[in-house]
Protein backbone atom coordinates (compact mmCIF):
# COMPACT_ATOMS: atom_id res chain seq x y z
CA UNK A 1 0.00 0.00 0.00
CA UNK A 2 1.35 3.18 -1.14
CA UNK A 3 2.33 5.69 2.11
CA UNK A 4 -0.75 7.87 2.97
CA UNK A 5 -0.07 11.19 4.28
CA UNK A 6 -3.19 11.85 4.52
CA UNK A 7 -5.31 11.69 7.98
CA UNK A 8 -6.33 8.79 9.25
CA UNK A 9 -9.51 9.63 10.35
CA UNK A 10 -11.70 12.39 9.14
CA UNK A 11 -11.87 15.81 10.46
CA UNK A 12 -14.48 16.70 12.61
CA UNK A 13 -17.22 19.07 12.63
CA UNK A 14 -17.48 20.13 16.25
CA UNK A 15 -16.01 18.56 19.46
CA UNK A 16 -12.78 18.02 21.33
CA UNK A 17 -9.61 15.95 19.75
CA UNK A 18 -7.11 14.86 21.95
CA UNK A 19 -3.68 14.25 20.28
CA UNK A 20 -0.31 12.86 21.35
CA UNK A 21 -1.51 10.56 23.56
CA UNK A 22 1.76 7.88 24.71
CA UNK A 23 0.74 5.25 22.22
CA UNK A 24 -1.58 2.33 23.94
CA UNK A 25 -2.64 5.27 26.92
CA UNK A 26 -5.78 6.09 25.53
CA UNK A 27 -8.00 3.00 26.52
CA UNK A 28 -7.28 4.34 30.19
CA UNK A 29 -8.64 8.16 28.84
CA UNK A 30 -11.77 5.98 27.77
CA UNK A 31 -12.43 4.20 30.55
CA UNK A 32 -11.69 6.82 33.03
CA UNK A 33 -14.09 9.73 31.53
CA UNK A 34 -16.79 7.24 30.49
CA UNK A 35 -16.56 8.66 26.93
CA UNK A 36 -18.59 4.96 25.78
CA UNK A 37 -20.95 5.35 27.45
CA UNK A 38 -21.00 9.13 26.89
CA UNK A 39 -19.96 9.92 22.96
CA UNK A 40 -19.43 8.96 19.79
CA UNK A 41 -15.80 9.49 19.05
CA UNK A 42 -13.06 7.79 17.00
CA UNK A 43 -10.37 6.23 18.98
CA UNK A 44 -6.54 6.02 17.10
CA UNK A 45 -4.24 3.16 18.47
CA UNK A 46 -0.86 2.77 17.90
CA UNK A 47 -0.81 5.48 15.37
CA UNK A 48 2.29 6.71 13.33
CA UNK A 49 3.50 10.00 14.76
CA UNK A 50 6.29 12.42 13.87
CA UNK A 51 6.70 13.57 17.05
CA UNK A 52 6.27 10.61 19.22
CA UNK A 53 6.96 7.66 16.30
CA UNK A 54 3.62 6.40 17.96
CA UNK A 55 0.44 7.58 19.45
CA UNK A 56 -3.03 7.50 20.43
CA UNK A 57 -5.48 10.13 19.48
CA UNK A 58 -8.95 10.36 20.35
CA UNK A 59 -11.93 12.21 18.28
CA UNK A 60 -14.77 13.11 20.54
CA UNK A 61 -17.79 14.12 18.27
CA UNK A 62 -20.16 17.00 19.60
CA UNK A 63 -19.06 16.41 22.86
CA UNK A 64 -17.47 18.34 25.46
CA UNK A 65 -15.22 17.76 28.52
CA UNK A 66 -15.04 20.03 31.33
CA UNK A 67 -11.70 21.38 32.72
CA UNK A 68 -11.88 18.99 35.94
CA UNK A 69 -11.72 16.13 33.35
CA UNK A 70 -9.39 17.51 30.95
CA UNK A 71 -6.80 17.97 33.49
CA UNK A 72 -7.05 14.03 34.90
CA UNK A 73 -5.90 13.31 31.15
CA UNK A 74 -3.17 15.49 32.24
CA UNK A 75 -2.31 12.31 35.20
CA UNK A 76 -2.57 10.13 32.48
CA UNK A 77 -0.80 11.55 29.63
CA UNK A 78 1.55 14.79 30.49
CA UNK A 79 1.88 15.55 26.88
CA UNK A 80 -1.49 15.46 25.22
CA UNK A 81 -3.03 18.38 22.98
CA UNK A 82 -6.13 19.00 23.50
CA UNK A 83 -8.11 21.31 21.20
CA UNK A 84 -11.99 22.01 20.73
CA UNK A 85 -12.85 22.05 17.27
CA UNK A 86 -15.72 24.28 15.81
CA UNK A 87 -17.06 24.41 12.32
CA UNK A 88 -14.23 22.17 11.60
CA UNK A 89 -11.55 24.36 13.02
CA UNK A 90 -9.51 24.85 16.00
CA UNK A 91 -11.08 27.16 18.00
CA UNK A 92 -9.17 26.81 20.95
CA UNK A 93 -5.74 24.94 22.41
CA UNK A 94 -6.75 24.20 26.12
CA UNK A 95 -3.27 23.67 28.23
CA UNK A 96 -4.06 20.76 30.65
CA UNK A 97 -2.42 20.44 33.96
CA UNK A 98 -2.79 18.13 37.12
CA UNK A 99 -5.13 19.18 39.55
CA UNK A 100 -3.92 20.03 42.68
CA UNK A 101 -6.07 16.80 44.02
CA UNK A 102 -6.53 13.69 42.30
CA UNK A 103 -9.25 11.69 43.09
CA UNK A 104 -9.96 8.03 42.66
CA UNK A 105 -7.25 7.55 39.57
CA UNK A 106 -4.14 6.64 41.02
CA UNK A 107 -3.15 3.16 43.25
CA UNK A 108 -1.28 4.02 46.19
CA UNK A 109 1.81 2.06 46.07
CA UNK A 110 2.24 1.44 49.85
CA UNK A 111 0.95 -1.93 50.29
CA UNK A 112 0.24 -1.28 53.80
CA UNK A 113 -2.26 2.12 52.82
CA UNK A 114 -5.94 1.35 53.84
CA UNK A 115 -6.81 1.99 49.86
CA UNK A 116 -5.31 -0.87 48.94
CA UNK A 117 -7.70 -3.32 51.52
CA UNK A 118 -11.01 -1.70 51.24
CA UNK A 119 -13.01 -2.77 48.29
CA UNK A 120 -13.89 0.35 47.26
CA UNK A 121 -10.78 1.49 45.80
CA UNK A 122 -11.26 5.49 47.37
CA UNK A 123 -8.08 7.58 46.55
CA UNK A 124 -7.10 10.77 47.12
CA UNK A 125 -3.85 12.15 46.47
CA UNK A 126 -2.89 15.90 46.87
CA UNK A 127 -0.05 17.59 44.59
CA UNK A 128 2.93 18.85 46.22
CA UNK A 129 4.84 19.46 42.84
CA UNK A 130 4.66 19.67 39.18
CA UNK A 131 8.44 19.63 37.99
CA UNK A 132 9.66 16.84 39.62
CA UNK A 133 5.80 15.74 39.43
CA UNK A 134 5.17 14.87 43.82
CA UNK A 135 1.67 13.06 45.37
CA UNK A 136 0.91 12.72 48.93
CA UNK A 137 -1.52 10.05 49.68
CA UNK A 138 -4.64 12.01 51.64
CA UNK A 139 -4.58 8.52 54.21
CA UNK A 140 -1.38 6.93 54.56
CA UNK A 141 0.33 10.69 54.29
CA UNK A 142 3.23 8.92 52.17
CA UNK A 143 4.76 10.92 49.23
CA UNK A 144 5.51 9.62 46.29
CA UNK A 145 7.39 10.76 42.77
CA UNK A 146 6.70 10.19 39.22
CA UNK A 147 7.35 6.40 38.16
CA UNK A 148 6.08 5.15 41.41
CA UNK A 149 3.00 4.97 41.40
CA UNK A 150 0.24 3.19 38.89
CA UNK A 151 -3.49 3.94 37.70
CA UNK A 152 -6.37 2.55 39.43
CA UNK B 1 -10.41 24.03 68.19
CA UNK B 2 -12.98 23.33 65.06
CA UNK B 3 -11.61 20.02 64.27
CA UNK B 4 -14.02 16.65 64.07
CA UNK B 5 -11.47 14.36 64.88
CA UNK B 6 -7.86 13.80 66.08
CA UNK B 7 -6.55 11.90 63.24
CA UNK B 8 -2.90 13.23 62.58
CA UNK B 9 -0.34 15.83 63.85
CA UNK B 10 0.43 16.86 60.80
CA UNK B 11 -3.12 18.61 61.03
CA UNK B 12 -2.64 20.33 63.78
CA UNK B 13 -1.44 23.61 63.85
CA UNK B 14 0.82 24.86 67.16
CA UNK B 15 -2.00 27.13 67.99
CA UNK B 16 -4.44 24.04 68.30
CA UNK B 17 -1.98 21.71 69.96
CA UNK B 18 -1.35 24.74 72.89
CA UNK B 19 -5.27 24.65 73.07
CA UNK B 20 -5.20 21.03 73.42
CA UNK B 21 -2.86 20.69 76.60
CA UNK B 22 -4.61 24.05 77.69
CA UNK B 23 -7.51 22.47 78.50
CA UNK B 24 -6.13 19.08 79.64
CA UNK B 25 -4.09 21.21 82.60
CA UNK B 26 -7.63 22.89 83.10
CA UNK B 27 -9.25 19.55 83.71
CA UNK B 28 -6.41 17.99 85.75
CA UNK B 29 -7.31 20.89 87.96
CA UNK B 30 -10.85 20.10 88.12
CA UNK B 31 -12.67 18.05 91.17
CA UNK B 32 -12.81 14.50 89.98
CA UNK B 33 -16.64 14.53 91.09
CA UNK B 34 -16.90 17.06 87.83
CA UNK B 35 -14.81 14.90 85.74
CA UNK B 36 -17.63 12.53 85.73
CA UNK B 37 -20.19 14.89 85.17
CA UNK B 38 -18.66 15.92 81.61
CA UNK B 39 -19.26 12.84 79.35
CA UNK B 40 -22.39 11.20 81.57
CA UNK B 41 -24.66 9.16 79.05
CA UNK B 42 -21.85 9.20 75.97
CA UNK B 43 -21.03 5.61 74.56
CA UNK B 44 -17.60 5.53 73.18
CA UNK B 45 -16.58 3.03 70.72
CA UNK B 46 -13.19 1.46 71.09
CA UNK B 47 -12.27 0.02 67.89
CA UNK B 48 -9.04 -2.05 68.15
CA UNK B 49 -8.09 -4.08 65.11
CA UNK B 50 -4.18 -4.66 66.76
CA UNK B 51 -3.94 -5.57 70.55
CA UNK B 52 -2.34 -2.59 72.93
CA UNK B 53 -2.76 -3.04 76.63
CA UNK B 54 -1.20 0.10 76.85
CA UNK B 55 -3.31 2.68 75.12
CA UNK B 56 -6.29 1.02 75.11
CA UNK B 57 -6.42 1.01 78.78
CA UNK B 58 -5.56 4.32 78.80
CA UNK B 59 -8.41 5.35 76.81
CA UNK B 60 -10.77 3.44 78.71
CA UNK B 61 -9.42 4.92 81.85
CA UNK B 62 -10.34 8.30 80.38
CA UNK B 63 -13.47 7.32 79.36
CA UNK B 64 -14.51 5.73 82.56
CA UNK B 65 -13.45 9.02 84.46
CA UNK B 66 -15.41 11.46 82.50
CA UNK B 67 -18.30 9.38 83.04
CA UNK B 68 -19.24 7.80 79.59
CA UNK B 69 -19.54 4.07 78.81
CA UNK B 70 -16.73 2.41 76.65
CA UNK B 71 -17.95 -0.38 73.66
CA UNK B 72 -15.88 -2.14 71.21
CA UNK B 73 -13.38 -5.20 70.73
CA UNK B 74 -9.78 -5.33 71.85
CA UNK B 75 -8.62 -7.55 68.44
CA UNK B 76 -9.22 -8.39 64.94
CA UNK B 77 -10.41 -11.65 65.69
CA UNK B 78 -13.60 -10.54 66.99
CA UNK B 79 -14.41 -8.30 65.05
CA UNK B 80 -16.70 -8.78 61.35
CA UNK B 81 -13.60 -7.66 59.47
CA UNK B 82 -12.83 -11.01 60.48
CA UNK B 83 -16.13 -12.30 58.55
CA UNK B 84 -14.95 -10.15 55.78
CA UNK B 85 -16.81 -6.62 56.33
CA UNK B 86 -15.04 -3.50 54.92
CA UNK B 87 -13.81 -1.08 57.80
CA UNK B 88 -15.80 1.47 55.82
CA UNK B 89 -18.90 -0.81 56.82
CA UNK B 90 -17.83 -1.38 60.37
CA UNK B 91 -17.55 2.58 60.85
CA UNK B 92 -21.15 2.96 59.35
CA UNK B 93 -22.51 0.90 62.06
CA UNK B 94 -20.37 2.50 65.30
CA UNK B 95 -21.48 5.86 63.62
CA UNK B 96 -25.16 4.82 64.27
CA UNK B 97 -24.54 3.38 67.86
CA UNK B 98 -21.83 5.63 69.86
CA UNK B 99 -21.00 9.16 69.93
CA UNK B 100 -17.23 9.28 69.19
CA UNK B 101 -15.03 6.44 67.87
CA UNK B 102 -11.23 5.64 69.41
CA UNK B 103 -9.97 3.28 66.52
CA UNK B 104 -6.27 0.88 66.79
CA UNK B 105 -5.41 -0.15 63.19
CA UNK B 106 -2.96 -1.79 61.81
CA UNK B 107 -3.43 0.04 57.83
CA UNK B 108 -2.04 3.24 57.39
CA UNK B 109 -4.77 5.94 56.64
CA UNK B 110 -7.26 3.60 58.14
CA UNK B 111 -8.49 6.38 60.66
CA UNK B 112 -8.58 8.88 57.83
CA UNK B 113 -10.61 6.84 55.94
CA UNK B 114 -12.88 6.38 59.39
CA UNK B 115 -13.13 9.82 59.97
CA UNK B 116 -14.44 10.20 56.09
CA UNK B 117 -16.50 7.92 56.84
CA UNK B 118 -18.32 8.99 60.11
CA UNK B 119 -20.09 11.79 61.25
CA UNK B 120 -19.57 11.15 64.64
CA UNK B 121 -15.70 12.76 65.78
CA UNK B 122 -13.02 9.79 65.32
CA UNK B 123 -9.00 9.74 67.62
CA UNK B 124 -6.63 7.90 66.11
CA UNK B 125 -5.13 5.39 68.76
CA UNK B 126 -2.83 4.30 66.13
CA UNK B 127 -2.37 3.50 62.60
CA UNK B 128 0.05 1.07 61.33
CA UNK B 129 3.64 2.80 60.79
CA UNK B 130 1.97 5.94 59.95
CA UNK B 131 0.54 8.53 62.99
CA UNK B 132 -0.49 7.70 66.91
CA UNK B 133 -1.27 11.73 67.53
CA UNK B 134 -2.24 11.16 70.88
CA UNK B 135 0.96 9.84 71.90
CA UNK B 136 2.29 13.28 70.71
CA UNK B 137 0.10 15.22 72.66
CA UNK B 138 1.03 13.25 76.20
CA UNK B 139 4.68 13.97 75.29
CA UNK B 140 3.78 17.22 74.54
CA UNK B 141 1.95 17.67 77.66
CA UNK B 142 4.81 16.68 79.79
CA UNK B 143 6.94 18.80 78.27
CA UNK B 144 5.19 21.42 78.42
CA UNK B 145 4.41 21.06 82.52
CA UNK B 146 8.07 20.03 83.18
CA UNK B 147 9.34 23.64 80.89
CA UNK B 148 6.39 25.72 80.77
CA UNK B 149 6.54 26.39 77.33
CA UNK B 150 7.05 24.19 74.15
CA UNK B 151 9.04 27.30 72.03
CA UNK B 152 12.66 26.44 71.30
CA UNK B 153 13.48 23.54 73.84
CA UNK B 154 16.44 21.10 73.25
CA UNK B 155 15.39 17.47 72.32
CA UNK B 156 16.58 14.52 71.99
CA UNK B 157 15.41 12.16 69.78
CA UNK B 158 17.60 8.46 71.14
CA UNK B 159 16.88 5.00 69.50
CA UNK B 160 14.54 3.53 66.87
CA UNK B 161 14.52 6.79 65.09
CA UNK B 162 13.94 4.98 61.41
CA UNK B 163 10.56 2.81 62.59
CA UNK B 164 9.55 4.30 65.57
CA UNK B 165 5.66 6.74 64.59
CA UNK B 166 6.34 8.18 67.80
CA UNK B 167 9.47 9.42 67.31
CA UNK B 168 8.06 10.95 63.68
CA UNK B 169 5.26 12.54 64.60
CA UNK B 170 6.58 14.08 67.92
CA UNK B 171 9.63 15.26 66.13
CA UNK B 172 7.02 16.50 63.36
CA UNK B 173 5.55 18.73 66.31
CA UNK B 174 8.74 20.14 68.17
CA UNK B 175 9.37 21.86 64.60
CA UNK B 176 5.73 23.61 64.63
CA UNK B 177 7.54 24.71 68.39
CA UNK B 178 10.88 26.02 66.96
CA UNK B 179 12.73 23.21 69.35
CA UNK B 180 16.75 22.25 68.94
CA UNK B 181 16.50 18.35 67.72
CA UNK B 182 18.93 16.29 67.91
CA UNK B 183 18.33 12.94 66.66
CA UNK B 184 20.98 9.71 67.60
CA UNK B 185 20.42 6.63 66.23
CA UNK B 186 22.81 3.96 64.77
CA UNK B 187 22.93 4.09 61.40
CA UNK B 188 20.95 1.20 60.64
CA UNK B 189 18.29 2.97 62.12
CA UNK B 190 18.36 6.63 61.16
CA UNK B 191 14.98 8.91 60.83
CA UNK B 192 13.65 8.45 56.61
CA UNK B 193 14.78 11.22 54.78
CA UNK B 194 10.99 12.76 54.31
CA UNK B 195 11.26 13.47 57.88
CA UNK B 196 14.12 15.48 57.93
CA UNK B 197 13.09 17.32 54.68
CA UNK B 198 10.43 19.03 56.87
CA UNK B 199 12.57 19.35 60.42
CA UNK B 200 14.02 23.36 60.42
CA UNK B 201 16.22 22.48 63.24
CA UNK B 202 18.14 19.82 63.79
CA UNK B 203 21.34 17.45 63.76
CA UNK B 204 22.07 13.63 63.50
CA UNK B 205 24.77 11.78 65.92
CA UNK B 206 25.55 8.29 66.76
CA UNK B 207 26.70 8.71 70.42
CA UNK B 208 24.21 9.84 73.24
CA UNK B 209 27.05 11.60 75.15
CA UNK B 210 27.02 14.12 72.09
CA UNK B 211 24.15 15.70 73.62
CA UNK B 212 23.49 14.72 76.76
CA UNK B 213 25.04 17.93 78.60
CA UNK B 214 22.78 19.71 76.04
CA UNK B 215 19.15 18.20 75.96
CA UNK B 216 16.51 20.02 78.29
CA UNK B 217 14.07 16.79 77.41
CA UNK B 218 16.07 12.95 76.55
CA UNK B 219 13.42 10.83 74.68
CA UNK B 220 14.73 7.35 74.68
CA UNK B 221 13.02 4.98 72.24
CA UNK B 222 13.10 0.85 72.49
CA UNK B 223 15.27 -0.73 69.55
CA UNK B 224 11.90 -2.68 68.48
CA UNK B 225 12.69 -6.75 67.55
CA UNK B 226 9.76 -7.53 65.60
CA UNK B 227 10.91 -4.55 63.02
CA UNK B 228 13.84 -6.34 61.83
CA UNK B 229 13.73 -9.18 59.51
CA UNK B 230 16.97 -10.23 60.32
CA UNK B 231 17.83 -11.00 63.91
CA UNK B 232 21.24 -10.98 63.03
CA UNK B 233 20.51 -6.70 62.45
CA UNK B 234 18.99 -6.65 65.58
CA UNK B 235 21.74 -8.20 67.60
CA UNK B 236 24.17 -5.89 66.36
CA UNK B 237 22.32 -2.56 67.77
CA UNK B 238 20.12 -3.91 70.40
CA UNK B 239 22.45 -2.70 73.04
CA UNK B 240 24.29 0.55 71.83
CA UNK B 241 22.25 3.31 73.58
CA UNK B 242 22.21 1.89 77.38
CA UNK B 243 21.36 5.06 79.75
CA UNK B 244 22.50 4.85 83.30
CA UNK B 245 22.64 7.10 86.51
CA UNK B 246 26.39 7.24 85.95
CA UNK B 247 25.79 9.07 82.73
CA UNK B 248 23.92 11.90 84.05
CA UNK B 249 26.56 13.75 85.92
CA UNK B 250 26.60 17.27 83.68
CA UNK B 251 23.41 17.48 82.45
CA UNK B 252 20.76 20.18 82.74
CA UNK B 253 19.48 20.63 85.82
CA UNK B 254 16.17 20.97 84.81
CA UNK B 255 16.43 17.83 81.72
CA UNK B 256 14.60 15.65 81.91
CA UNK B 257 14.34 11.72 80.24
CA UNK B 258 11.16 10.58 78.72
CA UNK B 259 10.14 7.05 77.49
CA UNK B 260 7.01 6.03 75.73
CA UNK B 261 7.30 2.66 77.33
CA UNK B 262 7.57 -0.55 77.47
CA UNK B 263 11.45 -0.05 78.22
CA UNK B 264 13.97 -3.06 77.86
CA UNK B 265 17.63 -2.06 78.93
CA UNK B 266 17.66 1.44 76.94
CA UNK B 267 17.16 2.95 80.93
CA UNK B 268 18.77 1.21 83.45
CA UNK B 269 16.76 1.12 86.53
CA UNK B 270 19.27 3.25 88.59
CA UNK B 271 17.86 6.28 86.27
CA UNK B 272 14.70 5.97 88.02
CA UNK B 273 16.00 7.10 91.73
CA UNK B 274 17.36 10.26 90.22
CA UNK B 275 15.46 13.77 89.46
CA UNK B 276 15.49 13.46 85.61
CA UNK B 277 13.70 10.11 85.49
CA UNK B 278 10.04 11.17 84.57
CA UNK B 279 8.72 8.16 81.87
CA UNK B 280 5.86 7.08 84.69
CA UNK B 281 5.03 10.28 85.17
CA UNK B 282 4.61 10.61 81.20
CA UNK B 283 2.48 7.76 80.92
CA UNK B 284 0.44 8.53 83.80
CA UNK B 285 -0.05 11.71 81.54
CA UNK B 286 -1.76 9.78 79.21
CA UNK B 287 -5.21 9.51 80.85
CA UNK B 288 -5.52 13.10 81.34
CA UNK B 289 -4.57 14.19 77.90
CA UNK B 290 -7.10 11.11 76.27
CA UNK B 291 -9.93 12.61 78.78
CA UNK B 292 -9.24 16.56 77.50
CA UNK B 293 -9.19 15.09 73.62
CA UNK B 294 -12.95 13.42 74.06
CA UNK B 295 -13.98 16.17 76.14
CA UNK B 296 -13.57 18.82 73.56
CA UNK B 297 -14.24 16.62 70.47
CA UNK B 298 -18.17 16.18 72.34
CA UNK B 299 -18.71 19.33 72.99
CA UNK B 300 -17.76 19.19 76.69
CA UNK B 301 -17.32 22.59 78.60
CA UNK B 302 -14.89 23.38 81.62
CA UNK B 303 -12.78 25.59 83.22
CA UNK B 304 -9.67 26.49 85.03
CA UNK B 305 -11.08 26.20 88.92
CA UNK B 306 -9.29 28.99 91.03
CA UNK B 307 -6.80 27.38 92.71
Amino acid sequence: MAENKGLMVQKIENGIVIDHIPKMASSRIVRMLHLHDRFEFYNGINCRSNKLGRKDFIKIVKGDLSNEELNKIAMVAPGATVMRIKGFEIVEKIPITISDEIKNLVKCPNTGCITNQEPYKKTHFIKLSDKPLKIKCRFCERTFKEGEFEFL
Amino acid sequence: MDKKDIISISELSSEEINEILQKAEELEALEREKQLELLKGKVIACLFYEPSTRTRDSFKTAIARMGANAIGFDSAESTSGKKGESLHDTIKMYDGYTDLIVMRHNKDGSAKLASEVAKIPVINAGDGKNQHPTQTLLDLYTIKKIHGSLFNLNVALVGDLKYGRTVHSLAQALNKFNCRIFLVSPESLKIPEHLTEELKNYSEHGQIQDVLDKADILYMTRIQRERFADENEYQKVKNVYMLDAGMLKNVRPNMKVLHPLPRVNEINKSVDDTPYAHYFEQAKNGVITRMALLGMLLGAKWQKTKD
